[in-house]
């Protein structure tokens, strides 16, 4: 009988997880569709759905040009790319947090954005590229942010893998290519410097169809790799010994995710540059509010990014109307006293 | 009934070696006890009983079947390791943490059949009241107790416990062990625990394995080993035993053989 309560009280919890995740996702659609109304210039709801149906069902509804120019070939794909982005980036955050085991583990630990930053410098400043034509920065900022993340992996091939090596070993490549991107910028004209810095910031404003394409193409491979690697997680949580004795291969999972998540990020930092802040906060929040197994986690923080990013985008546009700020910047105003109020709290709830 | 036998087992660190040519058998449902000094290797032979480490050289076997051969799951079915410390660094609940246990038998989706294991194996250890609770919360001994329900709900036949009463009260020491030890008995599963405290070891096992200069100094029932020179050399300490209806009770002697001469 006992057992019976306790097994109620378990699927309790899970369905309270489940209804945190549709709410997230009811939150990320309505945010979305507002979204599309928002900007330089305003439209009504009625012209938003005008212009949906209009494009992806072929009705031939009335709509001023503008307005389907605007909406479907610049505002759309920005709201898109921040839900991919922010989900991509918050997952990783989630996942490296817990292979890494520090709570501190993002995107960015492992180097990938310095990587981005310094492979664009190079196609900015010196003009080097590894591929041509329009998208020479994107894919130099691709193949340089996979450069720190390939020296750890193999660096992790020689030693035991630990966590505590791999953190180190990226703290290493992360100095290594501010370096190599200060030295850059040491060299380069006043002109250069601004588009380095403006990539730097972190835009989704340069969203294209395309760049969608390619990103969920990227997505669609990835995450449904990295979500079957959850159930490891939540064992590699008890700690490295623990899960041997339970049965995970340690190293393997560690590299799995760790070249999965390096590739998701960096084939999302290429595009929008660096933005900060959502693959670290995300699943911290997430966490406080259901809890870490990995199975829901991973789900409700990738959902929380998107919904987190797309809103700071949106604050970005009417911030300072109409100036347009990169949505970079807002990320990390709003996500660095969550971050403080988070490590506060924690501290009186004992809960990490 | 043989069930585990370890046969001719090495470890090194490097070129330090932790221990050489290490031979015993514990029988099915044993409560077998580790003890020696800091550095003589106990923690180190548990893991190299399960291969967390790789030992250089010998191996382990369960009913004649070479634990290294085994796949890791098959491995992680057969024996359970309870690290030194509990390390969930992210908030976990007890059921969650006791649903872990089932990973060998579900690796790639917890089962409903998995759920009624756990919540029977926390009912039956009274923490039901625990279950949706945060682990990292709980005091020492809880967490032993949930990390005891893990290896229950894992089904292992052999559980290796590093340091299991360590940092707890004594109160909670003994439960700890009781627990151990009733385990042992009631489900015929051999339990090997990394022990500091002779006592504890000598009350709760049937046998006490004690290492020493990387060998197995001497290994049978606990008045065998326990003795007063036994002890003197092993761990350079006076000591007096006193025999309690079969179970050494070990005081120790603050003497001044003890002590270094200063000069």
């Amino acid at each position: 009988m006992k057992s019976r309560i306790i097994q109620l009280k378990y699927r309790k919890a899970i369905a309270r997880k489940s209804v945190f995740i549709f709410l997230l996702l009811i939150v990320g659609f309505i945010l979305g569709i507002t979204g599309l109304g928002i900007g330089p210039i305003k439209y009504s709801f009625s012209d938003i759905v005008g212009v949906l149906t209009n494009s992806f069902l072929n009705t031939g509804s009335e709509v001023a040009p503008t307005a389907q120019m605007v909406i479907f070939n610049i505002r759309l794909p920005r709201i898109i790319l921040a839900l991919l982005c922010g989900f991509g980036l918050a997952i990783t955050g989630m996942q490296m947090q817990i292979i890494l085991r520090n709570p501190l583990a993002s995107p960015f630990t492992l180097g990938v954005s310095s990587g981005a930053a310094f492979g664009a410098g190079l196609a900015i400043i010196s003009g080097i590229t590894v591929i041509g034509g329009k998208y020479m920065l994107v894919g130099n900022a691709f193949v340089f942010s996979l450069l720190p993340c390939l020296v750890v992996f193999f660096l992790s091939r020689i030693g035991s893998c630990g966590h505590g090596m791999l953190i180190l070993a990226g703290i290493a490549m992360n100095f290594i290519f501010s370096s190599f991107s200060t030295l850059l910028s040491y060299f380069s004209n006043s002109e250069e410097l601004k588009a380095l810095s403006l990539w730097t910031m972190g835009n989704l404003g340069r969203a294209s169809w395309d760049d969608i394409v390619s990103l969920s193409i990227i997505l669609l491979i990835t995450v449904p790799l990295l979500f079957m690697q959850n159930q490891k997680l939540n064992v590699l949580n008890a700690g490295d010994e623990s899960a041997k004795g339970l049965g995970v291969n340690v190293e393997r999972t560690r590299i799995v995710v760790l070249v999965l998540t390096s590739l998701v990020s960096a084939s999302i930092i290429c595009f929008t540059g660096m933005i900060g802040f959502v693959g670290l906060v995300s699943p911290h929040i997430v966490r406080l509010l259901i809890g870490n197994d990995a199975r829901y986690l991973m789900p409700a923080s990738g959902l929380f990014g998107a919904v987190f990013l797309l809103g700071s985008d949106v604050m970005a546009l009417k911030i300072i109307e109409p100036a347009v700020l990169p949505a970079g910047i807002i990320t990390s105003f709003t996500g660095c006293p969550i971050l403080l109020y988070l490590i506060i709290k924690k501290q009186k709830d004992r809960v990490w | 009934m043989v069930d585990l036998k370890i046969n001719g087992l090495s470890f090194k660190y490097e070129k330090h070696p932790v221990f050489t040519d290490v031979n015993c058998i514990i029988s099915k449902g044993e409560v077998v006890s580790v003890v020696g000094k800091n550095g003589a290797g106990k923690s180190t032979l548990l893991k190299c009983i399960n291969h967390i480490l790789k030992p250089v050289k010998g191996n382990v076997y369960i009913n004649d079947k070479i634990v290294a051969a085994l796949p890791q799951l098959e491995r992680a079915k057969k024996i359970g390791y309870l690290s030194q410390q509990s390390e969930y660094l992210f908030p976990t609940t007890v059921f969650d943490v006791v649903l872990t246990g089932r990973f060998p038998h579900s690796p790639v989706r917890y089962t409903r059949q998995d759920e009624e294991i756990v919540a029977r194996i926390l009912a039956d250890m009274e923490l039901s009241e625990f279950s949706q609770r945060y682990f990292s919360h709980l005091s020492g001994g809880e967490q032993q107790q949930v990390l005891i329900a893990r290896a229950l709900a894992q089904g292992a036949d052999v559980l290796l416990f590093d340091e299991p009463t360590n940092n707890l009260d004594l109160k909670h020491q003994l439960q700890i062990m009781r627990l151990i030890r009733t385990v042992a008995q009631e489900k015929q599963i051999t339990s090997i625990q990394a022990i500091h405290d002779l006592n504890l070891a000598a009350a709760f096992s049937d046998k006490i394995i004690l290492m020493h200069k990387g060998r197995i100094f001497k290994m049978g029932v606990p008045l065998d080993v326990l003795t007063r020179e036994i002890i003197l050399e092993c761990f350079d300490v006076h000591v007096k035993i006193y025999n309690h209806g079969g179970t050494p009770h070990i005081v120790m002697l603050e003497s001044s053989e003890t002590r270094p001469v200063e000069n």
